[in-house]
């Protein structure tokens, strides 16, 4: 049976955008969480302002981002409820 | 090529541009950077990717 291809909607990419997260929290913590769904290509978190609390995780995978977006909102870290978004 | 087969194609096609390899700069074209207020996180020595 060939391998059927899945086709995932137009939203769908491989870089989620992160609400919600504690302040301080550390590239070890982030690629715990996060890495538990495949393998990560970069993670970008937010320093100053109102950017801090947010990240950008990108995936090497489509279809890991996906797996990720779909296990992860609501997620609680440290009393807080993750947001997450794809990356538009 | 059954009409399926064509749509399979075309699948594949669409799904391996989607998910072709980034690279550095590619990402950092599309994504905000240091001077935008987000560093780049260095991943753990132990991280090893699934």
């Amino acid at each position: 049976m060939s391998r059927q291809v899945i086709r995932l909607p137009a939203e769908v990419n491989r870089i989620l955008y992160v609400r919600n997260l504690p302040y301080k929290i550390t590239s070890e913590e982030m690629y715990d969480i996060f890495g538990k769904f495949g393998a990560i290509r970069q993670i970008r978190k937010g320093t100053h302002g109102d950017k801090k609390g947010t990240a950008f995780v990108v995936y090497e995978d489509i279809y890991d981002a996906k797996n990720a977006f779909d296990n992860i909102s609501g997620f609680n870290v440290a009393g807080r409820y993750l947001i997450v978004l794809y990356y538009q | 090529m059954t009409p399926d087969r064509v749509y399979q194609f075309r699948l594949e096609k669409e799904m391996e541009e989607r998910n072709k390899y980034m690279t550095d700069e590619e990402l950092t074209s599309i994504l905000p950077g240091p001077k935008d207020g987000y560093e780049i996180l260095k991943a753990p020595e132990n991280y090893k990717p699934l």
